[in-house]
C-alpha cells in the first residue's frame, strides 16, 4: 500500500534538456522517483500509464503548451497536482493557477523554490484537498505500485 | 459701342425693328393724305369748271339768243383774268362757233377748236366734262360744256314789261340754244399735286426722322441699362464681384438693376464665405496631417517598441532556460559542497559535483551563443563587408548544412529529399551567413511539421540569357501546415512569428532574407495553406551584380519571382 499523503513519483516535463536535468538531478537526490516527458503529448501519455504524485510542467511546448496539458490531465487524473513552470510570465500560467494548478515558478527558480513545492504539493494531499476541485479522489481508484 | 454695330444685338434689332414701323406708318399715312389732298385739289378745279361754264352759260343768254356777238366777246373777256381758262367757247344751237377766247396762241389749238370733233359735243343736253390731253400743244385740260338754256315761256301781252317774273311758278321750259365750253389747263392742278406731294413727303420724312430720333434715344434708355448688366455680369463671371450696377431711370429696369446687386452682393458673400470655409479646412487639414504624422509616427514607434517586447521576450525566454541550468546546478553544488565534510566527500559525489560544473559551463555557452545570434541579427542589416566572400561550391555548402541538422530531422519524422543539379558554377559570397540562411529555411520547414513530412531541396541553373548573367537556384520546399494568406506578406518582417510567445524570436527569417540580398540575390515564397511552402533563393553567379543591397525586407518583392534587386 503506498503512502497515499507522500509525494513519490514526479513527472518532469519540459522541451529544455537542462531543465529537465536538473529538477531529475535535484527531486532524486531528495528521494523522489522521477520521470521526463519533453512535451504534453508525451505527458498525457505518461500520466495515463503511471501513477504520478506530482507534475512540474513548462508552458511554452511544441504541439501542446503547459496550460492544455493541465486541462487535459483533469480528465485523466483529476487529483493529480500540477506546478507550472515558465521562462517569462506569462498570463496561460495564471490561467493555469485559476483551473487550479498549485503554484507557477518561473526560471531561473533558485532550487529551494522547487523544494517548496513539492512540499506544498504535499500538503494539498495531506489535507485530503482535491487541488483541482474535481469531486473524483484519485488516490482511492489508485491501484497500488511499487 | 461695338454693341451699336452688332447685328444681332438688341439694340440694333429694336432699332430696325422699330424704325421700319416709323417709316412703314409714315409712307402709308403719307399716301393716304397725298391721295386725299389729291382728290381734293381735283375736285375743286372741276368744281370750279362747273362754275365757270355755268356762269358763262348762263351770261351768254341773252347774247346767244340776241345772236350778238359783241355781247358775247364781252362776256368772254371777263374770262381772261383767269389764267388757266385755256379756251373758252360758245357755240350755238347747230353748232357753230359763235365766239371763242384762247389764252393760247396755238395754232393746233384753233385748228382742234374749228375741228368737227370738237363740235360733236353740242348733242348734249346736260354738262360734259372731260379730260383732254393735247399733246401738241403739250397741255391737259379739263373740257367742260354747260347748255345755254333760255326760259321760253309765255308771256301774255299784260305781263310785258313786268320785270319780275317768278321763275318758279311758271312750268319752265328750257330750250338750249347753244352750248358754253371752257377749257381750263389742269397744269396749276398738277403744280398744286405735286407742291403737296413735296410738303407731305417733307413732313412725313422730318417726322419720321424725329420719331427714329426719339426712338433711338428712348431703345438707349431702356438698353443702357440692360447693356450694363451684360457688362456687370460679365465681370462677374470673370470673378470681379464688387461691380454694381445702375438702374437708371426705369422702373422695372431699377428693379432689375437692384435685384442684380443684390444678387451679386450675396454671390460676393458666399464667396467669401467659401473661401472662409476653404481657409479654415487648409488650416484643419495641416493640423490633421500633423496629428496624423504624430500618430503614425508613435504607431511606428509602439511598433518597434513591441517588436522590441517581442524580442526582449524572446531573449527572456532563450536565456532564462540556460540559466536555470546555471543557477540550479550551481546552488545544487553548492549546497552540497558546504553541506559535506572533505573527507566524506565520496568519488561519486565527486563525478556529480564535476558533472554539475560541467552542465553549468554548457549552459553558460549556450547563453553566449544566444547572445551571439542576436548581435548577428543587428549586424547583418549593415553588413557590407566583403572581404569574407570567397568563391564556393553551393551543392557542398548545403550538403553540410543537412549534417548539421540530420539529426534534428530524423528526430521530427522529416524524409529529405535532395536533387542538386550537377556541374553548378561556383557562387561567390560568404558560405558561412548563407549557411545560416538554409539552416533557417529546413528548420522552419521542420517546425511546419510536427508530425513529419517531406522536405525537398533542390538546386538548379539559370543560365545566363542576353544582359541577364544568370543565377542558381535553391529550392526548400515542405509538405508542412503552410503559411495562411494573411500572413504570407510579413513572414519576412523582423519579429514576425507565428509561433507562441516566446518560442523564437521571428528573426530568422528576416536574417535571412538580408544575407540573400546582401548576396545580391532574392528570396521568395509559395505557400498553399494546409499543403506545405515553398521557398525559393535566387542568387545572381555575376558577382559585380552584387552590390550589397541593405538588408532591410521590403514587403513588395513576397511572392514575386522577379529577382530584380530594389534599393530600399
Amino acid at each position: 500500500m503506498t503512502d497515499s499523503k507522500r509525494v513519490k513519483e514526479i513527472l518532469i516535463v519540459d522541451d529544455t534538456e537542462v531543465i529537465r536535468q536538473l529538477l531529475k538531478d535535484l527531486l532524486e537526490s531528495e528521494g523522489y522517483i522521477v520521470s521526463c516527458a519533453t512535451d504534453g503529448v508525451e505527458a498525457l501519455e505518461m500520466i495515463k500509464e503511471m501513477d504520478f504524485d506530482l507534475v512540474f510542467c513548462d508552458i511554452h511546448m511544441p504541439r501542446k503548451n503547459g496550460f492544455d496539458t493541465f486541462k487535459e490531465s483533469r480528465d485523466i487524473a483529476p487529483g493529480l497536482p500540477f506546478v507550472m513552470t515558465d521562462s517569462l510570465p506569462d498570463q496561460l500560467a495564471e490561467s493555469a493557477q485559476e483551473a487550479g494548478a498549485v503554484t507557477c515558478i518561473t526560471k531561473p527558480f533558485d532550487i529551494d523554490d522547487i523544494r517548496d513545492c513539492v512540499s506544498r504539493a504535499e500538503q494539498c494531499k495531506v489535507k485530503g484537498d482535491d487541488v483541482t476541485g474535481h469531486i473524483h479522489r484519485r488516490q482511492e481508484n489508485k491501484a497500488p505500485r511499487s | 459701342m461695338r454693341n451699336f454695330i452688332s447685328f444681332s444685338s438688341l439694340r440694333f434689332k429694336a432699332m430696325v425693328t422699330i424704325s421700319a414701323l416709323i417709316i412703314l406708318s409714315s409712307a402709308v399715312l403719307g399716301v393716304f393724305l397725298f391721295n386725299h389732298l389729291r382728290t381734293e385739289i381735283k375736285r375743286e378745279l372741276t368744281k370750279r369748271a362747273e362754275t365757270t361754264v355755268r356762269q358763262l352759260a348762263k351770261s351768254c343768254e341773252y347774247g346767244v339768243l340776241t345772236e350778238n356777238r359783241m355781247e358775247l366777246e364781252d362776256v368772254l373777256s371777263a374770262l381772261t383774268l383767269q389764267d388757266d381758262i385755256v379756251y373758252a367757247v360758245v357755240q350755238d344751237s347747230t353748232g357753230a362757233i359763235l365766239t371763242q377766247y384762247n389764252n393760247i396762241d396755238a395754232e393746233e389749238l384753233i385748228r382742234w377748236i374749228a375741228s368737227k370733233s370738237f363740235a360733236e359735243n353740242f348733242i348734249s343736253d346736260t354738262t360734259t366734262l372731260h379730260y383732254k390731253d393735247l399733246p401738241d400743244i403739250n397741255i391737259q385740260v379739263v373740257d367742260i360744256t354747260f347748255p345755254v338754256r333760255t326760259r321760253q315761256f309765255d308771256i301774255s301781252l299784260e305781263d310785258l314789261g313786268t320785270t319780275t317774273v317768278d321763275e318758279e311758278s311758271h312750268t319752265a321750259n328750257m330750250e338750249k340754244i347753244g352750248i358754253a365750253r371752257v377749257g381750263i389747263s389742269l397744269a396749276e392742278m398738277y403744280n398744286k399735286i405735286w407742291s403737296t406731294a413735296r410738303i407731305i413727303a417733307l413732313i412725313m420724312f422730318l417726322v419720321t426722322l424725329a420719331a427714329i430720333v426719339l426712338t433711338t434715344l428712348m431703345v438707349n434708355v431702356i438698353i443702357k441699362p440692360i447693356d450694363n448688366l451684360v457688362v456687370a455680369t460679365e465681370r462677374i463671371a470673370e470673378g470681379n464681384l464688387s461691380h454694381l450696377v445702375e438702374g437708371g431711370s426705369i422702373d422695372e429696369i431699377q428693379r432689375l438693376a437692384s435685384a442684380f446687386n443684390v444678387m451679386v452682393e450675396s454671390l460676393r458673400m458666399s464667396r467669401e464665405e467659401i473661401e472662409m470655409y476653404n481657409w479654415t479646412l487648409e488650416v484643419k487639414i495641416a493640423e490633421r496631417t500633423n496629428e496624423l504624422e504624430a500618430a503614425q509616427s508613435q504607431l511606428l514607434q509602439s511598433e518597434k517598441m513591441s517588436a522590441i517586447g517581442q524580442l526582449a521576450a524572446g531573449v527572456a525566454h532563450e536565456l532564462n532556460n540556460p540559466m536555470g541550468g546555471i543557477l540550479g546546478y550551481a546552488q545544487f553544488a553548492l549546497e552540497k559542497l558546504s553541506k559535506a565534510e572533505l573527507q566524506d566527500l565520496t568519488e561519486k559525489d565527486l563525478a556529480s559535483q564535476k558533472k554539475y560544473l560541467s552542465d553549468i559551463e554548457q549552459q553558460a555557452r549556450r547563453c553566449r551563443t544566444i547572445v551571439k545570434n542576436l548581435l548577428k541579427f543587428s549586424r547583418a542589416s549593415n553588413k557590407k563587408d566583403k572581404k569574407e566572400w570567397e568563391d564556393f561550391d553551393l551543392n557542398a555548402m548545403l550538403n553540410d548544412t543537412i549534417l548539421l541538422i540530420q539529426h534534428q530531422l530524423d528526430l521530427g519524422n522529416i524524409n529529405l529529399k535532395r536533387d542538386f543539379a550537377d556541374s553548378l558554377p561556383m557562387v561567390t559570397g560568404n558560405p558561412n551567413m548563407l549557411q545560416q540562411v538554409f539552416t533557417n529555411l529546413m528548420l522552419n520547414a521542420q517546425h511546419a511539421m510536427p508530425e513529419g513530412g517531406q522536405l525537398n531541396v533542390k538546386t538548379r541553373l539559370a543560365p545566363s540569357l542576353g544582359e541577364f548573367s544568370g543565377c542558381v537556384e535553391i529550392i526548400v520546399e515542405d509538405t508542412g501546415n503552410g503559411i495562411e494568406s494573411e500572413h504570407i506578406n510579413k513572414i519576412f518582417e523582423p519579429f514576425f512569428t507565428t509561433k507562441e510567445k516566446g518560442r523564437g524570436t521571428g528573426l530568422g527569417l528576416s536574417i535571412s532574407y538580408g544575407i540573400v540580398r546582401e548576396h545580391g540575390g532574392d528570396i521568395t515564397v509559395q505557400s498553399e495553406p494546409g499543403k506545405g511552402t515553398r521557398f525559393t533563393v535566387i542568387l545572381p553567379l555575376d558577382s559585380t551584380t552584387k552590390s550589397g543591397g541593405k538588408g532591410e525586407y521590403n514587403p513588395e518583392s513576397v511572392g514575386k519571382d522577379t529577382g530584380n534587386e530594389s534599393e530600399n
